[in-house]
């Protein structure tokens, strides 16, 4: 994340965290076995990298002052 | 197995992901930009943490006909039609009991934004007048709305208009989301519904095609100041907790996304009748992990969904 001046310039997100975060796929091999199922296209409900990247905003623009 | 083509952006607080399946390749950067542009076009309109976007400027019409956008007038006038449904269970006007309990943060500059109006004055969502004609919103108090629920799912129909001739796209803004079509394997979106308290698991698991799946759950957004977390009884001004997260299926986000809301606080069993009333599919999740469904609700479980074996 690139602030400037206590504004956000730029937020790259890594494709794995716009997801999942990689940790997870440890919690995905359990579920699969519970679901019998490959693995889903989309999550609804704010998965943990969007709350994640909500506070981790709100953190880097902090530390920014 | 088709080709996809995925791009990912920020707005209004959160993660918007576009994913284009099929389509001209030349074509696909330019389109997906431009269903992106929607969510930027519509935060300066609705925005509650931009003391210069149009709904703060608003606020200091109070007692005059506001001359809306497009955008803000249709939000705003959808916003107001589901609080009369729900009788006041969704109240759009909500915006400075928000404030008082930290939600006042932008996620763009991270200042504090109030509108420093007084908390403890008394508003209701009949205090905002719609002029279909003139097109304009009369705030009878100074008030600040919270368009949370509604802009955010009327940014992700915008885009899906935008991107509709393209047949097969699916729109993720933060986990609210909209399947067009079918996915790369050519079968209807794979749709996981979050665990409200293990973010690793699902409680469902639905199959997509054509409509928009908005969960609203209590996980989201805990409360800056206080207890609880980002969805309030209008009425009594404090956080629900007889239910963990809502799941709405309906054809548009912006119905699915503020819908689900007006669930949440109506609790498990008025929340499903309500939802069924309005003619949408829905699931509620207590913080038990007891799952109330909708009686349509059960076409879209996948098969693999075990627990509804």
């Amino acid at each position: 994340m690139v602030v400037a001046d206590g504004r956000i310039v730029s937020a790259q997100i890594s494709r794995c965290l716009t997801r999942y975060s990689c940790s997870w796929v440890a919690h995905l091999q359990q579920q699969v076995v519970v679901r019998q199922s490959a693995d889903v296209d989309f999550v609804s409900g704010a998965t943990q990298s969007t709350n994640a990247f909500y506070y981790a905003v709100v953190e880097a623009l902090n530390k920014s002052r | 197995m088709t080709a996809a083509f995925e791009r990912t952006a920020t707005a209004m607080g959160t993660v918007v992901t576009i994913r284009l399946v099929g389509g001209i390749a030349a074509e696909r950067p330019v389109r997906t930009q431009r269903a992106l542009d929607w969510f930027s076009r519509v935060e300066a309109c609705c925005s509650r943490f931009d003391p210069s976007s149009e709904l703060r400027r608003m606020v200091h019409h109070a007692g005059h006909p506001f001359a809306a956008s497009e955008i803000l007038f249709e939000a705003t006038r959808f916003a107001i039609a589901v609080a009369r449904a729900s009788d006041g269970a969704f109240d759009p006007t909500i915006g400075t009991t928000m404030e008082s309990r930290g939600f006042d943060v932008s996620w763009q500059s991270g200042e504090r934004t109030p509108s420093r109006l007084p908390i403890d004055a008394v508003v209701s969502w009949r205090d905002v007048e719609i002029d279909e004609a003139a097109h304009t919103i009369t705030l009878h108090r100074p008030l600040v709305l919270d368009l949370g629920a509604v802009a955010k799912g009327l940014a992700i129909d915008l885009a899906a208009a935008e991107l509709a001739d393209t047949g097969n796209f699916a729109i993720d803004a933060g986990g609210d989301l909209y399947l067009a079509g079918h996915n790369t394997n050519d079968e209807p979106w794979t749709i996981g519904v979050r665990h409200p308290r293990n973010p690793s698991d699902e409680v469902a698991r639905l199959r997509i095609s054509n409509a928009a799946v908005c969960t609203s759950g209590d996980y989201e957004r805990p409360a800056p100041l206080g207890d609880g977390h980002h969805i309030l009884d209008p009425r009594l001004g404090s956080s629900i907790s007889r239910v963990a997260s809502v799941t709405v299926v309906a054809p548009r986000a912006m119905v699915a996304d503020a819908l689900a809301t007006a669930a949440f606080v109506l609790g498990p069993e008025r929340g499903i009748d309500f939802l069924e009333h309005q003619g949408v599919d829905g699931m509620i999740v207590t913080p038990d992990l007891a799952r109330t469904v909708s009686r349509g609700m059960r076409q879209y479980f996948d098969t693999a969904d075990v627990t509804t074996a």
